[in-house]
């Protein structure tokens, strides 16, 4: 399969960072018909199959910030897989993990305070899945002693534990407050706005606020960061090029919180460790 | 969203019922934990799945779906190349919640097979074998961790810690000095002092903190005491604790308490804080009614010896109601039947005997019929009904189980017969209340036409006024004009209650006399 701009006659896309970024309906209509026409007999398979798989797959089609290079790969897995369902979002899974943080560079005020939400559950089984701690209950009972602490012990406790796997996806004030810093903030608001898993629990929102390192970018999220998770997102959309000229992209809230409350802004980078801390993590109920 | 995730678990259950072998329901359970989850998933991580799909199983694809991880454990045991190496370790890590808190001597083995020979395997499996063991409450050996470490290196260090906290205290302190202050170390140490301090006690951790600091950095001794301070662990010793947090010999507790006179805590308050200050709480409780039950088994009253201990034994059995314990019970209450004794320490023991069969029935069971346990109680309660000293009990407690049958003239006179039976039956009849059974000891009083004995019912009905009397509301006495407690209108007959009992009982005592 050759390049987009090459069909177009202009030259081959040596990286992706050099790639005029496309989306993949462009490189499917300059990869010949055979091709092409299978690719997207296999979307239509896959979406198919279940509501999240369609709107996983639309999503790929609405995905324009990323190098025709991530797309040749992508068609080539997608071709490649036979008729099992799993296999082949195992395999989409895996190709996504090899080409993470290719989106639009994120553009974000110099020391705001990013935020990350998560919930206590998951914080402890990844640290424990990180071997971090021997078990969750020394997990949790970290967790408890964090929150209790000045963030400069945090920092030493954590110092050497990363924050998140393969992708963390943040939030921030774009005027430089701290991210969480909202009136009548609650578990349950907090989640619908950042399209959290989790609609209906009860259980309180645990919230990680720290400064990014300078050496440490962001990017605008793509396909390839809300799929390399075990875990699809189902409140994921692509970015518009409003929100690649911001600089930030936004969540797509939960339905009941939608009409109501705009998306917060969202950037992903590299997992960060717990030394950049700027607050002690704490739980908004 | 709870519906969604029901279908979607649903589906997860479906699939695995759909397993016809248990090879295929353990590749099913693999590919789920690969990622493979049915294609609507949303908002879970594949372990967290599969034990959702575990929890909403039918109790025996449940059992299966337990069997198929014990093979797949056994198969990352005897074939490290089989199961990609990260799903070997998911696996592992979902067996340790799976089978936490249960004895599963079948997964134990295959573990210290794992940690017997941590070199042979991946580092990240060794380690999560490691997890697995201390989630399961497995204490293993100290040269298993050592092992560990030595073979997965500096990720198993938090594993090998936890691990040795475990099997043994004074060779964490020593592993951690001879790691000569190496910082992932102390860290992990310094981290983990707070579930030191829960599972080990203030006391070990002080001692602990004693031992290493020597290599300590002084920045690490500095948090060190912060974090102490916030435990609320002194520097200096504090007294001894008033019981061993491990304890292995739970037949001589139990001895000690049943003998030990000046322990005046309630059994189960006693033994459930010796639960809670061991390591394992659920773990110390079964070694616990274990030993009970052997301890009951022969045990009976011994005549020959004051009533105490006798009576602290019964009352253990009452608090955990071990295996034997009711059928003791029973044999002592026949025995006190037998030798129909009247003085304090027979009615001391019966009354504790007593106290275990109102435990064990607090309520009749379902099908009262086809329990011959409970037959035999109530045919015993029936004949303790007439006994001087064992009467009253067995009478609120048959009253409590609504199994006091009063048109039997023979228990009827046996509970008119004396003021305490009939006290014990208003008390057990008022509270909870039980209008029919008021209402036949009445009629029971009446037919036997006893005046000390309406005297006897009327006095404690007084005496629980206002409340239980303002509840008699349904009780007539025949003569059908006579009515104790008219239903329609409380506030009325509250104040006039006394003139009317006054004019109803000189009525009564016209009529029985």
């Amino acid at each position: 399969m050759d390049c987009v701009e090459r069909t177009r006659g202009g030259a081959v896309c040596a990286t992706a960072t050099d790639c005029r970024r496309r989306g993949l309906r462009d490189v499917l209509d300059s990869c010949g018909e055979p091709l092409a026409e299978q690719t997207r007999s296999r979307t239509r398979w896959l979406k198919r199959k279940s509501g999240l798989l369609r709107q996983v797959i639309d999503n790929f089609y609405a995905e324009l910030h990323l190098a025709c290079s991530f797309w040749r790969g992508f068609i080539d897995v997608l071709n490649r897989g036979g008729g099992d369902v799993d296999a082949l979002c195992k395999a989409i899974r895996k190709y996504v993990r090899s080409a993470l943080f290719q989106g639009p560079p994120a553009r974000i005020p110099a020391g705001v305070t990013m935020g990350r939400a998560t919930s206590r559950k998951e914080l402890a089984r990844h640290f424990r899945r990180r071997r971090y701690f021997p078990d969750l209950l020394s997990a949790n009972l970290a967790i408890d002693e964090v929150m209790r602490v000045p963030v400069e012990e945090s920092r030493t406790k954590w110092g050497a534990y990363e924050l998140g796997s393969h992708v963390m996806w943040s939030t921030f004030d774009p005027a430089g407050g701290r991210p969480f810093a909202i009136a009548n903030l609650t578990s349950r608001l907090l989640r619908g706005r950042l399209g959290l898993p989790g609609r209906r629990s009860r259980y309180p929102v645990l919230t990680l606020e720290y400064e990014l390192p300078r050496w440490q970018p962001a990017y605008l999220p793509t396909v390839a960061e809300a799929y390399a998770g075990n875990t699809w997102l189902v409140f994921f959309r692509t970015s518009s090029e409003e929100e690649v000229d911001s600089g930030f992209s936004l969540t797509q809230p939960h339905d009941d919180l939608a009409l109501k409350h705009a998306g917060m802004p969202e950037v992903v980078h590299a997992p960060i460790t717990g030394a950049a801390l700027s607050y002690s993590p704490a739980e908004i109920d | 969203m709870a519906q969604r995730t029901e279908k979607w678990v649903g589906e997860g259950v479906r699939r695995l019922e759909r397993c016809t072998t248990l090879q295929a329901l353990a590749l099913e359970i693999l590919r789920l934990l690969s990622g493979h989850l049915p294609s609507a998933a949303e908002d879970v991580e594949p372990d967290a799945y599969v034990s959702a799909v575990r929890a909403a199983s039918p109790r025996s694809l449940r059992e299966e779906i337990d069997a198929a991880i014990i093979q797949l454990v056994e198969q990352i045991t005897e074939d490290n190349d089989s199961i990609d190496e990260e799903v070997a370790a998911e696996t592992l890590l979902l067996a340790s919640e799976i089978f936490a808190e249960r004895e599963r001597t079948d997964i134990y083995a295959l573990l210290v097979r794992i940690l017997g020979r941590p070199r042979h395997y991946p580092a990240a499996i060794a380690i999560a074998a490691g997890q697995c063991a201390i989630a399961l409450g497995f204490r293993g050996l100290p040269a298993q961790w050592r092992d560990l470490h030595i073979a997965a290196g500096a990720p198993a260090v938090p594993t090998v810690m936890g691990g040795l906290a475990r099997s043994d205290w004074q060779q964490l302190g020593d592993w951690i000095v001879e790691q000569r202050g190496e910082a992932w170390v102390e860290r992990t140490y310094i981290n983990l002092l707070p579930v030191f301090t829960a599972v080990h006690g203030s006391e070990r951790v002080r001692e602990l903190v004693q031992r290493v600091a020597p290599i300590i950095s002084s920045d690490g001794a500095n948090e060190i005491a912060r974090s102490l301070s916030r435990l609320g662990v002194g520097t200096a010793p504090t007294p001894m604790m008033e019981r061993p947090v491990v304890i292995d010999d739970w037949e001589a507790a139990i001895h000690e308490y049943v003998d030990d006179l000046v322990i005046a805590a309630p059994p189960a308050d006693y033994f459930t804080s010796m639960f809670t200050r061991t390591a394992h709480a659920r773990r110390a409780q079964q070694a616990f009614l274990a030993a009970l039950k052997d301890i009951v088994q022969p045990w009976q009253v011994d005549e020959r010896e004051a009533a105490d201990a006798d009576v602290r034994m019964l009352r253990l059995i009452e608090a955990f109601l071990p295996a034997g314990g009711f059928d003791k019970a029973v044999d002592t209450l026949r025995r006190h039947l037998d030798d129909g004794g009247t003085d304090a320490r027979s009615a001391a023991i019966a009354d504790a005997a007593l106290a275990v069969l109102a435990k064990t029935y607090r309520r009749p069971p379902p099908r009262t019929q086809k329990d011959p346990a409970f037959t035999l109680c109530i045919a015993l309660l029936h004949e303790l009904a007439r006994d001087s000293v064992a009467g009253p009990g067995a009478i609120r407690h048959l009253i409590r189980l609504d199994q006091a049958n009063f048109l039997d003239s023979a228990f009827a006179a046996a509970v008119v017969n004396a003021s305490e039976t009939i006290v014990a039956a208003v008390d057990a009849a008022i509270e909870p209340r039980n209008d029919q059974q008021l209402t036949w000891l009445l009629n029971a009083i009446l037919d036997q036409r006893s005046a000390p004995a309406f005297d006897a019912f009327l006095g404690r009905i007084r005496e629980r006024e206002p409340y239980a009397v303002a509840l008699l509301n349904r009780i007539t006495v025949p003569p059908q004009s006579v009515l104790i407690v008219a239903n329609t209108n409380l506030r009325e007959f509250s104040e006039r209650t006394l003139a009317d009992r006054k004019r109803h009982h000189a009525g009564y005592k016209d009529v029985v006399e």
